[in-house]
């Protein structure tokens, strides 16, 4: 863990160029070089399972290839992000909204061991001294910090009223690109996010490309591809969310035993996972 | 140690007083001769060491009466001697032979009893000895016998006590009932004592083993009975139990297709379940429908499991041995006391009042951590042995656990019709309610959703529990034959190495258990759970081999990874 003054070399120089650059900065890791390009991916902590799917993917095609993943290290999105991040064997970095032994002492055991294994590969910074508690006020102002810290920002899924929001008014107020992913009308988790794009002030996310062709990176086809087989159906199936084998069966028409077996060989292939309460989803 | 009580010998008397050359010292001649007799048999237990001693003897005779009572701990019994001798000396009554508290207030009951029953308490010195003396006796049902061992000893019962007897004394002399007949009747069978003297409640209960059962409703009757003035009729052996209604039959439930499958192979194979999903949803329900579909009771666990709910105190006098497979389902407030057992003396709890059946946990995230944790050992053991201080009691506790959550705080997680609001990590909180170790030993985690309207009104016809219990039979049959010559009776009971043995795989099968080892989607415990549950499902079907489809339904019941 170290204390970075402006002074330090080592201090990153993105962060001169917004309004209030941290002086001092805790980190806790390594910081990613500085010419590596670096995007945010925040959102909600209430996620649907298909804004945790495409924070997956998003963070699994641009870690691939070398970009950095910036968050918040919240619940939901931010932590969907960063392990994905870690999962691709890329780098990330996590920007706290409290002291970084504040969050080791109260954190969740779950993020805690998150924000182990993000210091190993990555790092995690804090603006606060150690011993701060997040409150109201904490985590605006680290969310100036990651649009600071990354080239571009993608907002995946926010309701009204949620910190990505913030954190795409600073996006545009410092003119960095910002892109926001759709969700399906009437859907409350993505009232706001959506609300952005109406508003023209963020471009609608499509695909993974998109953000990568800003760095003049070319990403491997794996987002979007066409299905044809049922296993390919039954992946589409599950795109919005967990389902029960009885429901999955239903939906493609096919036996319950049929329907098992297919799940079976896509659980040990890795594609779905089971969520724990006897359904299965995406991975 | 256990002695036969003796009749006065008519001949003897006559000709040993003769013998004897001088007058009787005693109160009246028969208990002379009782003494002498049992002098000549027995010096040590009259208190003389030879008959001549017997003659030159200043003290008033008297004889030593022996009763047959039982002593229980916990399901453990050993018959028990009581012994009572009437000698001359100031008034004094004092049991020995490691009473507790409850055995030693026996001597006010008693004395009452005997009084209010128009019987003489003797104003001399009693002794009764529970023998053997070595072991604590607990409980009330020492009772009756003491009272009988007394009287005889006094005179006031000339003829023999020849069968087991149990029973608490109220003040009045009526016969109260009394935990764990069962048990101890068992015990008296075993040693060939095939008459029981018991209070009425309890007398179905022996009258069921076949013992010849006399229900008695006082003291007074009861000696009454003994000395032939008025016989009790013996208790009738209850009807067999009609074939029992079930409170939810299986075709009750719309869909759910998936836990349904899941209950079937709980009751076939004894796995246990998890039942998932929002409020309302039918999980209660779902698991009310298990006993209807649990394979019949075999008849000696019949008798153990009836024999614990005879230790608790809860047996049906209508019913005393058990006509099915327990279901018990304990509320969330239930204490560890209450679900593992214990207390002084312990007691069976809800884990051994389900052994052989099922235990059922509603809202099994609200019991406290520390109460579910006590469930590994029987999960684990099948048996749980409860330790206090001066009593060790070890109860049978082999149940299939059925249990139920919601998926989150809110309940609406998953829930097509309504909108979860919880936050990752509180569900993730309420998840972990349920322990590590505790999950590692559910083998089943079934998701319960919401079923639509237009199912529930489209009035298909609906397999009843008739037809899965029929399966589930055959299905137990198949792996009684397997396991037959070890004391395991379903698949979940197999061992490794019987896994080993009995859980052969078809090509395809094995080609996706090793994808799915070599994959790492399964830990060394859970590869076992998995093939005993992959060979409950292949049972079903009545296949000879695990197939691909049943190994890969197991691996979806098991649902985790």
């Amino acid at each position: 863990m170290i204390r970075l003054r402006r002074t330090d070399a080592r201090y990153p120089k993105r962060l001169e160029q917004i309004g209030h650059a941290p002086d001092p900065m805790w980190v806790a890791g390594r910081l990613p070089a500085e010419d590596r390009p670096a995007v945010a991916i925040v959102g909600t902590r209430r996620m649907t399972a298909y804004g945790r799917r495409l924070a997956r993917d998003l963070a699994l095609a641009l870690a691939r290839a070398g970009i950095v993943i910036v968050s918040g290290l919240a619940q939901g999105i931010d932590s969907t992000a960063h392990a994905a991040a870690l999962e691709a064997g890329g780098e990330t970095v996590a920007v706290l909204g409290e002291g970084l032994m504040a969050f080791t002492e109260v954190g969740p055991i779950l993020r805690r061991r998150l924000a182990k294994a993000i210091a190993e590969r990555g790092a995690v910074v804090s603006e606060y001294p150690l011993d701060v508690h997040g409150t109201d006020w904490t985590f605006p102002r680290r969310n100036e910090t990651i649009v600071g810290l990354s080239d571009a920002v993608v907002v995946i899924e926010a309701p009204h009223g949620s910190g990505a929001l913030i954190t795409a008014e600073f996006a545009r107020a410092h003119g960095k690109p910002l892109f926001v992913a759709p969700g399906s009308l009437g859907a409350w988790t993505w009232a706001g996010s959506n609300a952005l794009i109406s508003t023209g002030e963020a471009t609608l996310l499509t695909s993974a490309d998109q953000v990568a062709s800003l760095f003049g990176v070319a990403l491997a086809p794996s987002m979007l591809k066409p299905f044809t087989t049922t296993a390919d159906r039954l992946l589409e199936l599950l795109a919005p969310g967990a389902a029960d084998v009885d429901a999955i069966a239903a939906s493609l028409g096919i036996a319950a035993a049929e329907a098992s077996t297919l799940i079976a060989e896509l659980l040990i292939a890795g594609s779905v996972v089971a969520t724990g309460d006897g359904r299965f989803a995406r991975r | 140690m256990t002695r036969k009580p003796r009749k006065l010998g008519p001949n003897g008397t006559e000709g040993e007083k003769k013998e004897q050359g001088g007058p009787a010292l005693g109160r009246d001649t028969e208990a002379v001769a009782a003494t002498r007799e049992l002098a000549s048999e027995h010096p040590v237990a009259a208190g003389l060491t030879s008959p001549a001693e017997l003659i030159s003897a200043p003290e008033p005779a008297h004889r030593v009466a022996h009763v047959q009572a039982c002593a229980l701990w916990g399901l453990e019994t050993a018959l028990v001697a009581v012994e009572a001798d009437v000698s001359t000396g100031l008034p004094h009554f004092s049991i020995v032979g490691l009473p507790d508290t409850a055995v030693s207030e026996a001597r006010e009951r008693v004395r009452s009893a005997i009084r209010n029953s128009g019987f003489e308490f003797p104003l001399r010195r009693i002794v009764v000895n529970l023998a053997p003396a070595e072991r604590r006796k607990e409980g009330t049902g020492f009772d009756l016998a003491i009272a009988l061992a007394i009287l005889s000893a006094s005179g006031q019962i000339a003829s023999s006590i020849d069968g087991l007897c149990l029973g608490e004394l109220s003040l009045d002399g009526v016969l109260r009932p009394i935990r764990g007949v069962m048990p101890r009747v068992l015990r008296a069978r075993e040693n060939g004592i095939e008459r029981a003297y018991l209070p009425v409640e309890n007398a179905p209960e022996a009258a069921a083993l076949g013992t010849d059962a006399v229900p008695l409703p006082t003291l007074r009757a009861t000696v009454e009975h003994l000395e032939g003035r008025v016989r009790l009729a013996p208790a009738p052996t209850p009807p067999p139990a009609p074939h029992p209604e079930w409170d939810v039959d299986l075709s009750d439930i719309v869909g759910q297709e998936n836990p349904k499958r899941a209950l079937e192979i709980a009751a076939a194979g004894g796995h246990n379940l998890l039942l998932i999903g929002p409020p309302g949803t039918g999980k209660t329900m779902l698991a009310r429908a298990l006993p209807s579909i649990l394979p019949p009771l075999e008849p000696d666990e019949v008798l153990l499991a009836s024999a614990i709910h005879s230790v608790a105190g809860l047996t049906d006098p209508d019913r005393p041995l058990l006509t099915a497979r327990p279901f018990r389902a304990p509320h969330h407030t239930a204490s560890r006391l209450a679900l593992v057992g214990g207390g002084v003396p312990p007691r069976p709890g809800e884990v051994s009042l389900a052994h052989t059946g099922a235990l059922f946990l509603d809202e099994v995230g609200e019991f406290p951590p520390s109460v579910l944790e006590t469930l590994r050992e029987p999960l684990e053991e099948g048996a749980i042995t409860i330790s206090r201080a001066g009593s060790a009691a070890t109860y049978p506790a082999r149940f299939t656990l059925v249990a139920a959550q919601n998926p989150c705080p809110c309940g609406r997680l998953g829930d097509a019709e309504a909108e979860c609001t919880c936050l990752p990590d509180q569900v993730a909180r309420y998840r972990a309610r349920i322990s590590g170790p505790l999950l590692d030993r559910i083998d089943m985690r079934v998701a319960v959703p919401r079923v639509p309207y237009r199912e529930l009104r489209d009035g298909r016809a609906r397999e009843s529990s008739e037809e899965v219990a029929g399966r589930v039979r055959r299905a137990r049959e198949r792996m009684r034959s397997r396991l037959a010559g070890t004391r395991r009776r379903c698949n979940a009971e197999m061992t490794k190495r019987e896994v080993e043995r009995h859980c052969d795989l078809d090509a395809a099968g094995e080609r996706m258990i090793s994808a799915a080892v070599s994959a790492r989607r399964i830990s060394a415990r859970g590869y076992h759970r998995l093939l005993r549950m992959a060979r409950t499902i292949a049972d079903l079907a009545d296949a000879g081999e695990i197939g691909a489809d049943h190994l890969a339904l197991a691996l979806l019941l098991r649902g985790e990874m």
